[in-house]
C-alpha cells in the first residue's frame, strides 16, 4: 500500500511539473510573444473596423448570450480559433484535424469517469 | 476546456483523480458504471455523432458570412455539453437491449465489454484522424504536384507538428503562428499528464508493474491513434485486467 501511495506522490509530482510547464508554453509563452496584448485590445476596441479576427475583415462578434462574461470568453475563442479553419494557415487546420480526432478518445475516457460507480458522488468527475 | 487547455485541465484533473477518486483504488466496485445505458455504443455513438462531429465539420465548412462562421465556433465551444446531452437523450431511448440492471446484478465481465466497446469506439476515431494526417503529409511529400505549391510547402511534418520554443520571448509573426504553437503545447502537455494518470491508475490499482511491453504498447499505440489512443488502451487494460483477470482468478 505504502507503495502505490509512493507511486501517487511521484506521479503527483510529476503532474505538477506538466502543469507548469503547460502554463509557461501556452499562457506564459502567449503573453510573451504579444498575443494577450493584441487579443486585449481586439477585445477591448470599441471600432468595429478595428477590432477584426486575425487575418480577415470580418469584425469580431460581441454578443451571444447577452451576460458579458461568458460573452467575452466567447468573443476570445473566436479571436484563438479564428485561424484554425478559415485557410489562411493550412499546417494548423491539418494538426485541427488530428486534435480533433484526439478529443474523441479524450473526452470519452473522462465521460467514462463520471459514470463509474466510485464516482457518484464526486464533483469532478 | 478548449480555452484553458486540455494541457492545463488534465494535470489538475489527474491530480484530484488520484488522490480523491475511490475510482482510483483497487476497490473493483467502484470502477464498475453506474449503469450500462450511457456507456451503450447506440447512446455514445450519435452522441458524438450529432454533439461533435456534426459541429466540427460545420465549424470547418467555409460559410460565406463571418458572423455565422463565428456562431459556430461557439457552438463547436460547448461539445462536451452537447455530447453529454444527446448521451442522455439517446440512453434514455428503449432500445430492446438490458440495459437497466444495476451493477450488483450484472456480471463484472458484461460491464467490461460495454466499457471496452466505447473504448475500442474511441480508439479507432483517434486512429482514423492520425492515420488521415499521415496520409495527407506523406501525400504532400511524394507529390507535391497534386497540392498547390504553397500548401504542398506548408504541409510538412515538422510545420504541422513541432513547435517553435517552449520558452520563447520573440515577438509573434502572426496570431495564427502562435496560436499553433500554443495548441501544440496543449496536447503534448496535456498527453504527457494523460498518460502519467493512466499509468499510475494501471499500476495502483492492478499492483502491476510497468513492463517493457507495456511501454511499447503506449509507443505503438501512440504512433497509430496518437497518445490519446494509448490513454484509453491503457484505461482498458486496467479494465480488464480488475474486472475480467481479477474475477477468473477468484
Amino acid at each position: 500500500m505504502s507503495t502505490h501511495r509512493t507511486t501517487r506522490v511521484a506521479a503527483g509530482l510529476l503532474l505538477t511539473g506538466t502543469l507548469v510547464f503547460a502554463l509557461d508554453s501556452m499562457f506564459g509563452q502567449l503573453y510573451r510573444v504579444g498575443m494577450v496584448d493584441e487579443t486585449l485590445r481586439l477585445l477591448a476596441s470599441t471600432d468595429p473596423a478595428l477590432a477584426l479576427l486575425p487575418g480577415s475583415q470580418t469584425p469580431v462578434l460581441r454578443v451571444f448570450t447577452g451576460w458579458q462574461p461568458l460573452d467575452m470568453l466567447l468573443s476570445l475563442s473566436n479571436i484563438m480559433f479564428a485561424n484554425v479553419a478559415d485557410g489562411t494557415r493550412p499546417e494548423l487546420s491539418l494538426y485541427a484535424v488530428q486534435f480533433g480526432g484526439q478529443l474523441v478518445p479524450i473526452f470519452a475516457v473522462l465521460m467514462i469517469e463520471g459514470l463509474r460507480v466510485g464516482n457518484a458522488a464526486g464533483l469532478f468527475f | 476546456m478548449q480555452i484553458f487547455g486540455y494541457g492545463n485541465i488534465m494535470p489538475i484533473y489527474a491530480c484530484l483523480h488520484l488522490f480523491t477518486s475511490p475510482a482510483a483504488t483497487a476497490d473493483t466496485a467502484a470502477i464498475r458504471p453506474r449503469s450500462l445505458a450511457p456507456v451503450g455504443l447506440d447512446a455514445v455513438v450519435p452522441a458524438f455523432g450529432i454533439g461533435y462531429l456534426i459541429p466540427s465539420c460545420l465549424f470547418a465548412y467555409p460559410f460565406a458570412s463571418g458572423a455565422l462562421r463565428q456562431w459556430l465556433v461557439v457552438l463547436w465551444q460547448g461539445f462536451p455539453h452537447n455530447v453529454v446531452g444527446w448521451q442522455y437523450l439517446f440512453s434514455r431511448m428503449p432500445t430492446g437491449r438490458s440495459y437497466s440492471a444495476p451493477p450488483e446484478a450484472r456480471s463484472w465481465s458484461r460491464d467490461y465489454r460495454a466499457l471496452s466497446d466505447v473504448y475500442d469506439f474511441a480508439f479507432r476515431v483517434g486512429a482514423a484522424a492520425q492515420i488521415l494526417v499521415y496520409a495527407i503529409l506523406a501525400a504532400a511529400y511524394l507529390i507535391p504536384s497534386v497540392f498547390p505549391v504553397a500548401l504542398a510547402d506548408t504541409l510538412t511534418f515538422g510545420d504541422v507538428f513541432v513547435p517553435g520554443h517552449f520558452h520563447s520571448h520573440r515577438k509573434m509573426d502572426s496570431l495564427g503562428s502562435a496560436m499553433h504553437t500554443m495548441f501544440l503545447y496543449d496536447q503534448y502537455a496535456g498527453s504527457v499528464a494523460a498518460l502519467i494518470w493512466a499509468v499510475t491508475l494501471y499500476v495502483t490499482s492492478t499492483g502491476k508493474p510497468v513492463t517493457a511491453r507495456l511501454t511499447w504498447d503506449v509507443v505503438r499505440w501512440s504512433l497509430l491513434a496518437g497518445p490519446a489512443g494509448a490513454l484509453v488502451r491503457v484505461i482498458q487494460l486496467r479494465d480488464r485486467v480488475l474486472l475480467v483477470d481479477d474475477k477468473k482468478k477468484a
